[in-house]
């Protein structure tokens, strides 16, 4: 399937069934809202702070990681034309991403002690910071796909062209979300400061 | 009125009630909101009854005043037969509404009397259903506060499906929705700046009502 193609591209179909694609990143957001308001907000800022990081380090080097990636691609003979090396940087990105993600949630993670505050207002909390995590995870991911003119379409088949819902909501993605990645460490030094003194 | 000045009213509104939520207590807040409810589905599936005790009262005073206590009962009789009903059909949702209006304020009233200060704890409950009792408000009074001072407002509650509590409900839901989306344009049109700065904000209130200490540990 053609890149120009594959861009225009958001709604996969498996055996000719499936929604649009907003509602595959809505659900993934929406899974991770619940874990957040599952683990508490305690345990959910120290899971922000990592994925703001991460969008950080990956939006900040984004031209010298493809470059770097591309060029051993290359070397291998990996990425033979524009499809393949778009594929293989969404992959990398996209795995590069749920890796950390995925160290923020599993095993030892960056917790704050304390106690959270007492229902109601613990809980809306909980679910507010959830819903960020989902929207800074799953936008993420649809980034990744969405810049690199859905390379996922290689694999699997996508039909029509993105719903307006979608066309709009991408303009919102994390990593597009301000002019300048470096924005992103603002609220990461801030929160750090805060959690430093106690 | 611009939608900022719109956005920064509705805020100060819900800051308003949450305030007063907080001051008033839980238990009142809860009391009201539950009377407020329940008094709603009650003239909405019973508001028939209520209407024809209305008219019923009417009826009683007629038959009083025409002397069927003290004169010709069979004259007071006829007087009931052609005396017009207390609530006509085309103003009995207008008089449910009144009357769920009194029941509103009444128990926001009685509430504070009737419930002392230390059985009704000061916590984030009475904030929250002090917002939602303000947005009752906002329905219940809003449409006719507009109408009053519109130099040209009409206002009506009669609707020929009768009092609906899901109107109310997503009047109510759609309120918030119009002012967050009012707000998000507004924040949009900030740039990058104003979105960090509500990001942080965010984060850091949220970390701040953390107790026992803030410090990260692994």
């Amino acid at each position: 399937m053609g890149t120009n193609q594959n861009r225009q591209l958001g709604r996969a179909v498996c055996d000719g069934i499936m929604g649009p694609v907003e509602l595959i990143y809505i659900s993934i957001g929406l899974i991770v809202a619940l874990i957040g308001l599952a683990r508490g907000y305690v345990k959910e800022l120290g899971s922000t702070l990592i994925i703001l990081v991460a969008i950080f380090i990956l939006t900040f080097f984004e031209s010298q990681l493809s470059a770097v990636v591309t060029r051993i691609a290359n070397a291998f003979g990996g990425a033979a034309d524009t499809d393949a090396t778009n594929l293989l940087l969404s992959a990398f990105y996209t795995i590069i991403f749920v890796v950390i993600v995925f160290s923020a949630y599993a095993g030892t993670t960056l917790n704050f002690s304390g106690v959270p505050a007492p229902p109601p207002q613990g809980t809306l909390i909980s679910i507010a910071v959830g819903l960020l995590n989902g929207y800074l995870i799953a936008g993420t991911l649809w980034y990744y796909q969405d810049h690199y003119s859905y390379p996922i379409g290689q694999i699997v088949p996508f039909d029509n062209t993105l719903t307006a819902t979608a066309q709009n909501m991408v303009k919102y993605l994390p990593p597009t979300l301000f002019d300048n990645p470096v924005y992103w460490i603002v609220p990461v030094a801030v929160l750090l400061i805060i959690r430093v003194r106690g | 009125m611009g939608e900022f000045a719109i956005i920064v009213s509705f805020i100060i509104y819900l800051v308003f009630f949450g305030w007063l939520g907080w001051r008033r207590g839980a238990r009142r807040e809860i009391t009201v909101f539950l009377i407020a409810l329940i008094a709603w589905l009650l003239l909405q599936q019973e508001g028939g009854a209520v209407v024809n005790m209305a008219n019923l009262s009417g009826a009683a005073v007629t038959f009083a005043q025409s002397g069927g206590f003290t004169g010709n009962v069979q004259q007071a009789f006829t007087a009931i037969q052609s005396a017009p009903h207390l609530v006509k059909d085309e103003a009995r949702v207008s008089f449910l509404f009144i009357l769920w209006v009194i029941i509103f304020v009444a128990t926001y009233a009685f509430s504070n009397v009737m419930i002392e200060d230390k059985q009704s704890h000061r916590n984030g409950w009475a904030i929250l259903f002090g917002l939602l009792n303000g947005l009752f408000f906002a329905v219940a009074f809003g449409p006719s506060l507009v109408a009053l001072l519109s130099p040209n407002g009409q206002f009506t509650v009669v609707d020929d499906k009768g009092l609906k509590l899901s109107e109310l409900f997503t009047g109510g839901l759609q309120m918030i929705w119009d002012g967050i989306s009012n707000l998000w344009g507004l924040v949009i049109s900030g740039g990058s700046l104003a979105l960090v700065v509500i990001l942080t904000a965010f984060l850091v209130l949220a970390a701040s009502t953390i107790r026992g200490g803030a410090k990260a540990k692994t």
